[in-house]
C-alpha cells in the first residue's frame, strides 16, 4: 500500500514539474521533460499494478492470487513493461519477455487475444488487429490510457473506446479497472468518458492543424492543445499561472490517474 | 573552483583561489553556468546565467612576487548574450551561457565561442598596450584640427599605454537550432565546429554564418516515439572526421563524417548492457550522460552521468574499461533529489594534460542535510 502512496506522490511531483516547465523562462526543456515523463510512466505502472492487486484481493480469495508479493519483483514487472519500447506510444507497456508472475486473468486475456491496440489518435474498433500484428501482452488488454482513458470506474459498461455505440461484452479490463473504493471514482467516470471521447475527437484535429501551420517548431502545440482541453474541462485553475498550483495539482493528479492516455500523449510531446 | 580527483591516491587537492562569493544569497544572474580553460591554461573563461563572460588570466611568474604565480585575476568581462524573445513561438530565449570553447591560438589574439540556447557567437579577445600618437589631422582627444594650424607634417608614433583588453564579436551563428543547444566543439581542423541540441547536430564553418550543415538528426517522425535525446557531443582531438555524441539513455555513438553526409547511422555504438537486477526507479535519469570528453591521446573517452564516471576505450564498444562511483550513497536519496530537481543537474568531466587524472565536477553535501552546495 505504501508503494501506491509513494507512486502517487511521485506522480504528483512529476505532473507538477511538467506543468511548471511550461511556464518557466526559456521554454520547455525537452531533455528534462523526457526524463520526468519516464519517471511518471514508471510511477504510473506501479500505481496501477497496486490498484489492480488491491482490486483482485477484494474479488478473489488471497490464496488464488498469483500476483508478485515483493517490491523487487513488482518493480521488475514495472521495469520490464516500462522498458519495452513501443514504436508508437509511450504509455503502452508491452513486453515480449514472459511474465510468469502476472495475475491469472491476464493469461486468459492473452489467450483470447482480445487486445486493444493502443493507438493514440486511434479510436477504431477494438476488434481490429493488434497493432502491427504484435501480440500485445498487456496486463490490461483494453488498457485504456491510450485508446480510451475513462476506464477507471466503469461499471461494466466496457472501455470507453468500445462504447461508441457498442456495449462491450464482458470486458475484463473494465472490471479490473474498477477502483478499490466503490464510490471513489464512479461519479467522475461519466465526466471522464465524455472528456476522453471529446478529446479523442479534438486531438487528431488539434494535432494536424498546428503541424500544418508551422513546419518546424518544438511540437508542443498539438499536445498542448489537447492538454489544455483536458485541463479546461476539469481543472480550469491550472490554466491560469497565478492559480494555487499546489492544491489543484493534487486534485489534478487524482482525476488524471484515470485518464493517463491524454497525459502521456501530452507529456510525450514535450 | 574545486576539483575532485578520482584517481591517483598520492595526489593532494586543495583550493588555491576562490573567485566570486560563497554567500548563499547570490542573484540568479551571477550563477556560473560554464567554465573553460584555454589550451595553455593561461586563460579561464566563465559564463553565467546573466549572459556575461568573465575571463581570468593567470599571473606571470615574477621575481618580485613569486607567491602570486598561478593566481588568476580578472582579464576581461563582457556581455555575450542578451535575453531575446522569439515572437513566432512566444518563447523567451534565455541569455544563460551554456558552453564556452576556446579556439586554438593562431596569432596574438584569442578567439572563443560562446553559446546560449539558440545562438553561438565568436569573440575575438585582443590586447592593446600601445596607441598611436601624433596624428596630423586629429588632436589628442580625437577632434579634427583646424587645418590652418597645421604647419608641419609628422609621422604618428606608437606609445605605450595601459593594457586594454578588447573583446569584439566577430561572428554570430544564429537560427540553426530548434531545440536547446547543449554542446559546441571545435574541430581539429580549426576551420569547422559543431553545435548540438537535443535532437540535432549541425556543422559550421567558422567563417560562414548564414548556413550550417545538419550531420546528425535523431528526431523521430512522430514525436510521441521520442525515447532519447542528445546530451553532449565532441570532435575527436586528432581525426577531424570523427565525432562522438552521448544520449540520455547512457549510450555513446561514434560517427564518421566520411561515411555519409548525414551521420544518423553510427560507426560505433558504446553501450554497457544494463543489468536488470540493478535497475531502480530513477535509473533512467541517473544513467543519462551529462558530459563526454576525449582524452588528449584520442584513444579514450570519459563520460559522466549522475552517479558515475566511466572511461571507454574507442576499440571496445561493449563496456567501459573503468567505472568510478562518484557518490553511490546518493542512491537511497534519489527521491528527494528528484523532488528538489537536483537529480537533473549536469556535471562535467575533464582529462588533465597528461591524461593521467580524471577530473569531474560534483557537489558536496555538508553537515546540514537538505542543503547541498555546488562547487
Amino acid at each position: 500500500m505504501e508503494f501506491k502512496v509513494e507512486a502517487h506522490r511521485i506522480m504528483t511531483i512529476s505532473l507538477g514539474k511538467i506543468y511548471s516547465s511550461r511556464v518557466q523562462r526559456g521554454g520547455i526543456k525537452l531533455h528534462k521533460n523526457l526524463l520526468v515523463s519516464l519517471v511518471l510512466r514508471s510511477a504510473r505502472e506501479v500505481y496501477l499494478s497496486e490498484q489492480e492487486e488491491l482490486y483482485l484481493q477484494q474479488q478473489q480469495p488471497p490464496e488464488e492470487l498469483q500476483t508478485p508479493q515483493s517490491w523487487a519483483s513488482r518493480r521488475r514487472l514495472c521495469d520490464s513493461s516500462a522498458r519495452g519500447q513501443p514504436p508508437h506510444g509511450w504509455a503502452e507497456g508491452p513486453s515480449s519477455e514472459p511474465e510468469p508472475r502476472l495475475p491469472a486473468w491476464t493469461d486468459g486475456d492473452r489467450a483470447e487475444d482480445r487486445v486493444q491496440p493502443p493507438g493514440w489518435l486511434d479510436s477504431r474498433s477494438p476488434k481490429t488487429e493488434p497493432f502491427e500484428g504484435r501480440p500485445v501482452v498487456n496486463r490490461a488488454p483494453c488498457q485504456g490510457p491510450e485508446a480510451g482513458s475513462g476506464n477507471t470506474g466503469e461499471q461494466g459498461a466496457g472501455c470507453p473506446s468500445r462504447t461508441v455505440g457498442e456495449p462491450a461484452p464482458s470486458c475484463p479490463c473494465a472490471r479490473k479497472r474498477r477502483s478499490a473504493g466503490p464510490g471513489a471514482t464512479e461519479p467522475a467516470s461519466p465526466l471522464k468518458r465524455a472528456r476522453t471521447e471529446q478529446e479523442l475527437a479534438v486531438s487528431p484535429k488539434a494535432a494536424r492543424v498546428p503541424l500544418q501551420q508551422e513546419e518546424e517548431e518544438m511540437e508542443t502545440s498539438p499536445n498542448v492543445s489537447s492538454l489544455i482541453t483536458v485541463f479546461g474541462s476539469s481543472f480550469s485553475g491550472l490554466l491560469t499561472k497565478e492559480s494555487s498550483e499546489g492544491e489543484s495539482g493534487q486534485v489534478c493528479c487524482d482525476q488524471v490517474l484515470g485518464s493517463m492516455g491524454s497525459w502521456s500523449r501530452a507529456i510525450v510531446a514535450f | 573552483m574545486r576539483r575532485a580527483g578520482s584517481c591517483g591516491s598520492d595526489v593532494q587537492w586543495c583550493f588555491t583561489q576562490v573567485k566570486g562569493t560563497t554567500d548563499l544569497d547570490v542573484s540568479e544572474a551571477d550563477i556560473i553556468s560554464t567554465v573553460e580553460f584555454n589550451h595553455t591554461g593561461e586563460l579561464l573563461a566563465t559564463g553565467d546565467k546573466g549572459g556575461r563572460v568573465v575571463i581570468f588570466q593567470r599571473e606571470q611568474e615574477t621575481k618580485n612576487q613569486p607567491h602570486r604565480q598561478g593566481e588568476y585575476n580578472v582579464y576581461s568581462t563582457f556581455q555575450s548574450h542578451e535575453p531575446e524573445f522569439d515572437y513566432l513561438k512566444s518563447l523567451e530565449i534565455e541569455e544563460k551561457i551554456n558552453k564556452i570553447r576556446w579556439l586554438p591560438q593562431q596569432n596574438a589574439a584569442h578567439f572563443l565561442l560562446s553559446t546560449n540556447d539558440k545562438t553561438i557567437k565568436l569573440w575575438k579577445v585582443s590586447e592593446r598596450d600601445k596607441r598611436p600618437e601624433g596624428y596630423n589631422l586629429k588632436d589628442e582627444e580625437g577632434r579634427m584640427k583646424d587645418l590652418s594650424t597645421v604647419t608641419v607634417l609628422q609621422v604618428p608614433v606608437l606609445k605605450p599605454m595601459d593594457l586594454m583588453v578588447e573583446v569584439t564579436p566577430r561572428k554570430i551563428f544564429a537560427n540553426a537550432h530548434t531545440y536547446h543547444i547543449n554542446s559546441i566543439s571545435v574541430n581539429s581542423d580549426c576551420e569547422t565546429y559543431m553545435s548540438a541540441d537535443d535532437l540535432r547536430i549541425n556543422l559550421w564553418h567558422l567563417g560562414i554564418t548564414d548556413r550550417s550543415f545538419n550531420i546528425v538528426d535523431i528526431k523521430p517522425v512522430d514525436m510521441e516515439e521520442l525515447t532519447e535525446v542528445i546530451t553532449a557531443a565532441e570532435f575527436h582531438p586528432h581525426h577531424c572526421n570523427l565525432l562522438v555524441y552521448s544520449s540520455s539513455k547512457g549510450t555513446l555513438r561514434l560517427c564518421d563524417m566520411r561515411a555519409a553526409a548525414l551521420c544518423d547511422k553510427h560507426a560505433k555504438l558504446f553501450e554497457e548492457p544494463e543489468d536488470p537486477s540493478n535497475r531502480f526507479f530513477f535509473s533512467e535519469i541517473t544513467s543519462s550522460v551529462s558530459d563526454v570528453k576525449f582524452s588528449h591521446s584520442g584513444r579514450y573517452m570519459m563520460t559522466r552521468d549522475y552517479l558515475t564516471v566511466k572511461v571507454w576505450d574507442l576499440n571496445m564498444e561493449t563496456k567501459p574499461i573503468e567505472i568510478y562511483q562518484i557518490h553511490d550513497y546518493l542512491r537511497s536519496k534519489l527521491c528527494s533529489l528528484y523532488e528538489n530537481d537536483c537529480i537533473f543537474d549536469k556535471f562535467e568531466c575533464a582529462w588533465n594534460g597528461s591524461d593521467r587524472l580524471l577530473l569531474n565536477s560534483d557537489f558536496t553535501i555538508p553537515f546540514k542535510p537538505g542543503f547541498p552546495e555546488y562547487s
